[in-house]
């Protein structure tokens, strides 16, 4: 292979910035309204940046503290770590400030121009999201490979950004995931404290904080979960090329460096084949909303495909391998379908339908949908796994997750789309522009929930993909120092760890479900106190301290996630230095299924049961207010949490834990 | 500091009070302290409207501002037998207040709402308050109810109308996946006995009142009426709920998750 080509990786990221900056100066130069309008704007794109900055110095203090731990190890790996945090940090931090940038000119355009603008700016907002991620992933770990990726001896310090990356997420998804459901449970919560003030009156002084968390959750949360496991899946595939055995490297590609570098060419044409999504979505924008989104999806998905059949061609590598793209690609879209069916479908529908013999059949259907979810992603992956092994053994495997990402920017672009419209609606309502703009938002939003359904399940099943792959990376470097070393079911040592593995998506998802309702306290505390101490807040003369609500919500995230983020840290440390290899590697594999079953079945549930409690609303079984629809608002009440909070953490937990016992497997 | 006079209809009371109708119906709705929470409907009347069925001088010696100058939320004058004693004519706007505290104030007009085919279901709200189908148009209604040779009657009645869509005129086969209440089979059957009973002038669905849903399942209107006088308080269709009251129909219509 022509080592100078790995420099267009990198180079290929620095282009997709521009891309991004470039879209952003266009975004910028679209009117964001004034007075009322620009107020509120402003309040929540305030909001969003004290979230940021104080996230990032606890952020700062952890990831100096466990860098420093690294250095001890790698000095060029605890580098490597930082990178990755400042890359994932800097992806999270460009997608809010440009979200909550481009949510305000979506309403304008929506109120002057009408419903095709407005998807166009909306979606155009999500792209510099879905740009800077993928381009940050090419731009790190490209620019890494090119300095680290010439033998199979330093590709190691590759992982450090993996950990850096995986770092920022769970403190992004988990502290993110308390606050948007505080921010929302607080603000509703005001009804009850004070008179007179609905969920969306501007006089709330919850409502900013509310809307911030919409991006708290969905921009930056999802953004450097994607971002974890599109960079994780790359470095485990590289990982496992680089400790492949001779044989199974002649059998797929005739030299070890094509098979390293290969992931990183999937990811770059991936995202050549997202900007031309992107553009096909614009062009396709005068139709419908969910239509445009859905066409430029599937064509990058299709042009990919194409593409990686070239890629492989010009590397020498197998056609087996380009299967497994094929595999990873097509599974992707399987379980995202899966989701849109169970939260979308007839099993919604199902659940709508129960919510005519009250709230506890409710309940019970939507567990049992949530529990049938499961079926058809964990058998695509076991199906991913089975075909991709054979074909390519475990690099089939970690390439199939690098085929599912790869088109992560327009993915990713979609899923960021979701809060700036759902955003768009709230500052319309807000500031009063009237039927006709709130119902062109509203039309935005209710695509945008479907996507972001549709967004949780492909990130909980490259999740499983990316962390699979870290798995076998993982065996393969300890095996490394340990040629007899194998994960065997009847070893006691590895179902030990299988068990503590599968207790651990369950403490974690107690812990920061009950973290939203102490979070949310404290912002009802808060609220109560403006009320009492600020005059005039009650009829209007006076404005509430939002900024405030927003710090005391992200404090008390902030608080909250320490222990999980914790527990996803350490536990692999723990149990590897104390109890095994053998044992962390059953911890992994008990804690990827837990975290699988676990991240489907509340994402599925509390997605089927919001969307049960719209279908309603639709004036399905007595409509809005009957008693069918309070049944069905206990049930989205419940999964909130459930799909917003504690769900999205599973995705990080699982990878945390994989790419943290990757970077120890040389110690153990 | 002006005195208003209002006629609460949930609970029945004659009341005097400082306040003017928005900030007096969120102080009916939900308390001073928030110590209630509840929908609230009131006439304003002429303060100086004046019946010897009440001891209005009494009271209105009682009302001024508390010492601390803030206005006098209310002055009880009677809470039994209210609206038997006050004539259709003294009635003034009538106001609605949601759960939140939220107020809508519809104007009265002496027409009658347009005819339409079919059954009706009225919600009869003050002095009684039962769920009634009928065949019977509004103003029609109101005189049948009033009318001292039924067996049964009451000197004046405050009540709307509530939706039917298609089980107006097919209360038997028309779909009801759209209309929220509680007991839809029930329904049914009650429009159902009238059109196959065709001297029978009305019929009890519900003898409670479901507070938490009236204003989203309104259909035409408002109306007072006894054997005399008939006032008709159009409610705003849903394109002007939604557009010129959005505030107050958020509040109306939504459902409270906690």
């Amino acid at each position: 292979m022509n080592e100078s080509i790995r420099i267009i990786v990198p180079l290929l990221g620095v282009f997709g910035l521009l891309c991004a900056f470039l879209i952003f100066r266009r975004i910028r130069q679209l009117p964001a309204g004034e007075g009322a309008i620009s107020d509120i704007s402003d309040q929540i794109h305030q909001g969003a940046m004290v979230f940021m900055k104080r996230e990032f110095k606890i952020l700062g203090a952890f990831a100096a503290l466990v860098g420093v731990i690294l250095w001890f190890k790698d000095h060029y790996e605890s580098i490597a770590f930082f990178l990755g945090a400042l890359a994932s940090g800097m992806a999270g931090f460009i997608g809010m400030y440009t979200a909550t940038k481009a949510n305000v000119r979506t309403t304008i355009a929506a109120y002057e121009d009408g419903a095709e603008k407005a998807l166009r700016t909306a979606f155009f907002g999500g792209t510099i999201m879905g740009l800077t991620v993928a381009s940050m992933g090419l731009l790190g770990v490209g620019g890494l490979f090119v300095f680290f990726g010439r033998t199979a001896h330093d590709i190691h310090i590759i992982h450090g950004f993996a950990m850096g990356a995986s770092l920022v997420a769970i403190f992004f998804r988990v502290g993110g995931g308390i606050f948007t459901k505080a921010a929302d449970v607080g603000a509703d919560l005001v009804g009850k404290v004070e008179s007179g003030i609905p969920e969306d009156d501007p006089r709330n002084p919850g409502v900013i904080a509310d809307n911030v968390g919409d991006n708290v959750g969905d921009v930056a949360g999802m953004g450097s979960d994607l971002f974890e496991s599109y960079c994780n899946a790359q470095i485990a595939s590289m990982a496992i090329a680089a400790t492949m055995t001779s044989d199974m490297v002649i059998k797929l590609a005739g030299d070890a460096s094509s098979l390293m570098f290969l992931p990183l060419a999937l990811t770059s044409s991936g995202l050549l084949c997202s900007l031309l999504g992107m553009l096909i979505v614009r062009a396709a924008a005068s139709r419908e909303p969910a239509k445009a989104l859905r066409t430029g999806t599937l064509s990058a998905s299709v042009i990919f495909i194409i593409a990686a059949f070239g890629l492989m061609k010009a590397l020498g590598v197998s056609n087996e391998v380009w299967m497994c793209v094929l595999a990873g690609s097509v599974g992707g879209t399987l379980i995202g379908l899966a989701t849109e069916y169970y939260t979308g479908g007839r099993p919604m529908r199902e659940i709508a339908k129960s919510s005519q013999t009250g709230v506890a059949t409710v309940m019970i259907s939507g567990l049992a949908i949530g529990m049938q979810s499961v079926v058809i992603p964990l058998l695509t992956v076991a199906g991913i796994l089975l075909l991709t092994s054979h074909l390519a053994g475990l690099y089939g495997v970690g390439i199939a997750a690098v085929g599912m990402l790869s088109t992560i920017g327009i993915t990713m672009s979609i899923d960021a789309y979701g809060p700036v419209a759902d955003n768009a609606g709230g500052i319309a309502e807000m500031a009063g522009l009237g039927k006709k703009t709130r119902d062109i938002t509203d039309s935005l939003d209710e695509v945008g929930n479907t996507t972001a359904a549709i967004g949780k399940g492909f990130a909980i099943g490259a999740a499983a993909l990316a962390s699979l792959a870290i798995i076998a990376a993982y065996v393969n470097v300890i095996r490394q120092h340990n040629a007899d070393f194998t994960l065997e079911l009847s070893n006691p040592s590895v179902l030990t760890g299988v068990f503590i593995g599968g207790l651990l998506p369950f403490l974690v998802s107690s812990i920061t479900m009950n973290a939203v309702g102490a979070a949310a306290g404290e912002m009802i505390e808060e609220i109560r106190r403006q009320f009492r101490e600020i005059p005039g807040l009650l009829d209007g003369a006076a404005k509430p301290d939002s900024a405030r609500c927003v710090e005391i919500a992200t404090e008390a995230a902030i608080k909250r996630m320490f222990l999980p983020a914790a527990i996803a840290v350490l536990s692999p440390v723990v149990v590897g230095f104390g109890l095994g290899p053998e044992t962390l590697g059953g911890l992994l594999v008990g804690a990827l299924l837990g975290c699988v079953l676990m991240a489907l079945l509340m994402a599925n549930s509390g997605g089927a049961w919001d969307n049960a409690k719209k279908f309603i609303e639709q004036g399905n079984y007595g409509g809005k207010n009957s008693p069918s629809h309070r049944a069905c608002v206990v049930g989205d009440t419940v999964g909130d949490p459930l799909k917003d909070t504690s769900g999205p953490s599973m995705n990080i937990l699982i990878n945390v834990m994989a790419i943290v016992a990757l970077v120890i497997a040389p110690l153990l | 500091m002006e005195t208003y006079l209002y006629l609460s209809l949930i609970p029945e009371a004659l009341i005097y009070s400082q306040l003017p109708p928005d900030r007096f119906g969120k102080y009916l709705a939900i308390g001073d302290k928030k110590l209630t929470r509840g929908p609230a409907i009131f006439f304003a009347l002429d303060p100086a409207f004046s019946s010897d069925a009440f001891k209005l001088e009494e009271a209105r010696k009682k009302v001024a501002p508390h010492p601390d100058g803030s206005p006098r939320r209310s002055t009880y004058i009677s809470v039994y037998n209210v609206l038997a004693n006050i004539p259709v004519s003294a009635l003034g706007k009538l106001y609605l207040t949601t759960k939140d505290g939220i107020t809508l104030e519809l104007s009265p007009t002496e027409e009658e709402p347009p005819a339409r085919q079919g059954f009706h279901l009225y919600q009869e709200i003050c002095p009684v308050f039962p769920k009634v189908a009928s065949p019977l148009s509004p103003k029609a209604f109101a005189r049948y109810v009033t009318n001292p040779d039924n067996p049964v009657c009451l000197p004046r009645m405050v009540f709307c109308d509530l939706r039917l869509d298609g089980m107006a005129t097919d209360p038997e086969k028309s779909s009801a996946s759209n209309l929220p209440y509680n007991d839809m089979n029930h329904l049914r059957e009650c429009l159902t006995s009238l059109k196959y009973k065709s001297d029978k002038m009305t019929k009890i669905v519900h003898r409670d009142f479901n507070k938490a849903l009236l204003y989203p399942v309104v259909e035409r209107g408002f109306y007072v009426g006894d054997q005399e006088d008939f006032l008709f308080y159009p409610f705003p269709g849903e394109e002007e709920l939604e557009g010129v009251h959005h505030r107050w129909w958020s509040s109306a219509t939504s459902v409270s998750r906690f």
